[in-house]
């Protein structure tokens, strides 16, 4: 394989996961205004849960539900037992709190699970797909799909359902929406969910690519916020695209320069992004 | 069983330190329509949104169809018959009109939402045209009626409306007032807050009169229309015959 389509691909499949952690960030801010830092650590968790469901012995089917159902459970508990109770406090403080949870969920899955890394095979194996004159592993090709088909459903769900109607109104003019008899605690509690689910989503496909610890969660949040952010924080598709954008420029610097800088320019990009484009690079100023 | 659909007694508000309604009595009786009319500042809007909610009250009590929702949260509120269609519409812009609509019938049975989508579209022929469309593309008086039909799909006990015909073009004024004068003599309740006192006294049975958070004056519209103090202070007409009405100062409030 040629060094570009290598780099191209590997840097696509992680943006994946990046995208899957900006659109469950952007989602969470959205309906609440809190930008949730513990997102990354929802990555880990089903990461970590499908890893350890595969090395028990599990099927890959049993080791998914495992994953979502775990991953899922702990983004209802975070919304439940830590941002509803203290929803009185402004988004600064709630925001603090999800830095909080975040260190929470890290700290309970060191102690469960120790440090190591732990291992999943890849959904079909070994096999490769063969592409013009090069082949890569069909993991890559489910990171796509199951990237497209997370983001397809979510938007289904935004689009076509009473409950992604209300929470899309509820995204736009909460107070308005709570004159329609909208709960916003309800909304509130279905957009975690729903980041959990595509936090659990992302940890599944990559887990087989990474072998998942207890400690890449920071990282991958704060990469995930980095794509929400490129994508304007407003917006679904932005956050996709910028989870794209940061995995092809992380892989370009390791393919090129080297892997000492990946993060360093990656968080070079959110600054400068920060500074320059506030809004994102999708959207106009004040959109 | 209480003849008022929504009655609120003795009821204050303030923002921050500074109260904006001093104890405020207002009673609505159910298919009556009432209007509040004041000038600038005098807590219209205020009460309206703290009758939804939006606003809490810090003294008296609230009661919809005889229950307590004083210390109910605003979306308990509007499922329980208390619609307000705010000052500047309001619309949700990135919605179709229908998924507006659709927002307001939230919480009722899916054949009451439907019967009522019908009903809206026929109130508002130009809406059930431009259903497909989002609402914030819609000039200023049809996303007036999405916001008067959005809260009709709730089919509330009592509909408030702030400034509905606020930044409108005048022959769209005279048809929201229509509108408005439509709505009167049926199930809901009207609360109308208006600068335009045509449209006010048109659509209205009976009026208060707010001045500085305070009820100054409440009766039958054609009484109020040709009290000549109600004209001075809502209507900004002045009579030398008239001694200015005393009014009280602004009270601040220690927390």
């Amino acid at each position: 394989m040629s060094p570009l389509v290598d780099f191209t691909v590997a840097g696509l499949a992680a943006g994946t996961t990046y995208a899957l952690v900006g659109v469950g960030i952007a989602l969470v801010h959205q309906v609440t205004g809190i930008i949730n830092f513990a997102q990354g650590e929802f990555v880990m968790l089903g990461a970590l849960l499908y890893a350890l469901g595969c090395e028990g012995g599990l099927p890959v089917s049993l080791a998914i539900s495992l994953a979502v159902t775990g991953t899922v459970a702990a983004g209802v508990a975070m919304q439940v037992l830590i941002i509803a109770p203290a929803r009185a406090a402004g988004p600064d403080r709630l925001i603090m709190l999800t830095i909080g949870a975040s260190i929470l969920v890290q700290g309970l899955c060191l102690t469960a699970f120790g440090a190591d890394q732990h291992f999943a095979p890849p959904f079909s194996g070994e096999s490769r797909v063969q592409f013009l004159t090069t082949s890569f592993s069909t993991q890559y090709v489910w990171c796509a799909v199951l990237t497209a088909g997370a983001v397809a459903g979510l938007w289904l769900l935004l689009n076509r359902t009473s409950w992604g109607r209300m929470l899309r109104a509820t995204a736009m003019d909460r107070d308005t929406a709570r004159l329609m008899g909208v709960s916003p605690q309800a909304m509130s509690l279905l957009a975690f969910l729903l980041a959990a689910a595509l936090a659990a989503a992302a940890g599944i496909v990559l887990a087989p690519l990474q072998p998942p610890d207890a400690t890449i969660g920071v990282a991958l949040g704060l990469k995930g916020f980095t794509a929400a952010v490129i994508g304007g924080l407003g917006s679904l598709f932005g956050a996709v695209v910028g989870g794209l954008v940061v995995g092809l420029v992380e892989a370009g610097v390791t393919g090129y320069l080297s892997s000492g800088y990946r993060d360093v320019i990656v968080f070079a990009v959110l600054l400068l992004t920060l500074m320059l484009r506030p809004h994102g690079l999708l959207r106009r100023s004040g959109s | 069983m209480t003849e008022y659909v929504l009655e609120a007694r003795g009821v204050a508000a303030r923002y921050g330190h500074i109260e904006a309604l001093h104890g405020v009595d207002l009673t609505v009786r159910a298919g009556e329509a009432v209007t509040l009319v004041g000038a600038n500042g005098a807590g219209k809007t205020t009460l309206l949104k703290t009758l939804v909610g939006l606003v809490a009250a810090t003294r008296g009590s609230i009661r919809l169809r005889g229950h307590d929702v004083t210390r109910w949260p605003v979306q308990k509120r509007a499922r329980a018959g208390l619609a307000l269609v705010p000052e500047g519409r309001h619309v949700f812009s990135g919605l179709s009109v229908q998924d507006n609509l659709l927002i307001g019938g939230h919480g009722r049975g899916r054949t009451a939402v439907r019967r009522a989508l019908v009903d809206v579209y026929d109130r508002f022929p130009v809406l059930a045209r431009r259903r497909r469309q989002r609402a914030g593309s819609l000039s200023g008086g049809e996303q007036q009626m999405v916001a008067i039909g959005r809260a009709l799909m709730a089919a509330p006990d009592v509909l408030l409306l702030d400034e509905p015909t606020l930044g409108l073009a005048p022959i769209v004024v005279a048809e929201v007032t229509d509108i408005l004068t439509g709505l009167t003599g049926g199930h809901t309740a009207i609360v109308l807050v208006e600068q335009n006192t045509e449209t006010a006294f048109r659509v209205a049975q009976r009026g208060y009169v707010l001045d500085r958070g305070l009820i100054r004056r409440t009766g039958d519209v054609a009484d109020l229309r040709t009290d000549p103090e109600v004209r001075a202070a809502y209507l900004g007409e002045t009579s030398r015959s008239q001694e200015p009405l005393p009014l009280p100062s602004p009270r601040k409030v220690t927390p």
